[in-house]
């Protein structure tokens, strides 16, 4: 798990930055997760863009509640689900509530670089909620998943 | 102003150039016009995955911090043990953060970008992108 500099394709990095927190978190689907923190880092550290191993990273904050979830396809990022703050979208002036997920996606330029997509941020979809939800309600029951 | 940016380096950017590059050419001052452009620079080239702290709650009065990841901005404000004194917000695009007011961290109106150019960007730091450490 680590920044794109030190990520490599065929697996694993040049040099790992963050360690794994507790125990692998499983939820009844299937889907796993872990808390990770960075070696050596502070309060304002997020995730890392590339995973290592595992579709979800989790974020804990100085109380050690969870408050991010980021989401990772063949180690790529796929979309970060935060709760922990409000989020207000531009133009529209739409607020998503502390304590209710809200979701915003990664795409890739054709440079290869990863770029979080700040204009559409959104309320997690059916599917989303199918997939993540059980295990986000695992590590923070306090948790809306929708409004 | 002409740049080598291309079409593509702002598909996902809330701002414009367009927009910097009138920030930069109304600038106050030499800080001022060092910040727009080198967010500009950031928000096209620095995700910022792992956030970018632009201001770190030790390098100001009010203990306000500001992180970045790509061109969503995150405010917050700690207390004198270095918790949350109240809800982080995040706002998508430099501008409309500069425009939002910070009476909830501060308890009186002013919006970001006045409180940045009453300090004269004192406190920003731009060499603090946790991707690169």
């Amino acid at each position: 798990m680590g920044s794109q500099r030190m990520y490599n394709p065929k697996g694993g990095f040049s040099e790992y930055l963050y360690i794994q927190k507790g125990d692998i978190i499983k939820a009844s689907n299937g889907v796993e997760g872990k808390v990770v923190e960075k070696i050596n880092g502070s309060s304002f550290d997020g995730l890392p863009t590339f995973s290592n191993t595992r579709e979800v990273y989790l974020k804990v904050n100085d109380k050690g509640e969870v408050v991010q979830a980021r989401v990772y396809k063949d180690r790529k990022p796929v979309c970060d689900f935060d709760f922990d703050h409000e989020h207000t979208n531009p133009k529209s002036g739409e607020k998503f509530p502390p304590g209710v997920v809200h979701v915003q996606e990664w795409k890739q330029r054709s440079n290869g670089d990863f770029y979080r997509d700040s204009k559409h941020a959104r309320y997690m979809s059916k599917d989303e909620i199918s997939r993540y939800g059980e295990l986000i309600k695992i590590v923070n029951s306090a948790v809306k998943l929708r409004p | 102003m002409k740049h080598n940016y291309t079409q593509e380096d702002w598909e996902y950017i809330v701002d414009t150039p367009e927009e910097f590059d009138d920030a930069i050419q109304n600038a106050e001052s030499d800080n001022e016009s060092k910040f727009f452009k080198t967010l500009m620079y950031k928000v096209v080239h620095e995700p910022a995955a792992s956030n970018d702290v632009l201001m770190h709650n030790e390098d100001n009065e009010d203990g306000i911090y500001i992180l970045r990841v790509s061109d969503d901005f995150m405010i917050g404000k700690k207390d004198e043990n270095g918790m949350d004194a109240c809800t982080p917000s995040e706002y998508s695009g430099l501008f409309f953060f500069l425009s939002t007011d910070m009476y909830p961290y501060l308890g009186h109106h002013i919006t970001v970008g006045e409180w940045l150019k009453r300090r004269d960007y004192g406190g920003i730091r731009y060499d603090a992108n946790n991707d690169e450490r």
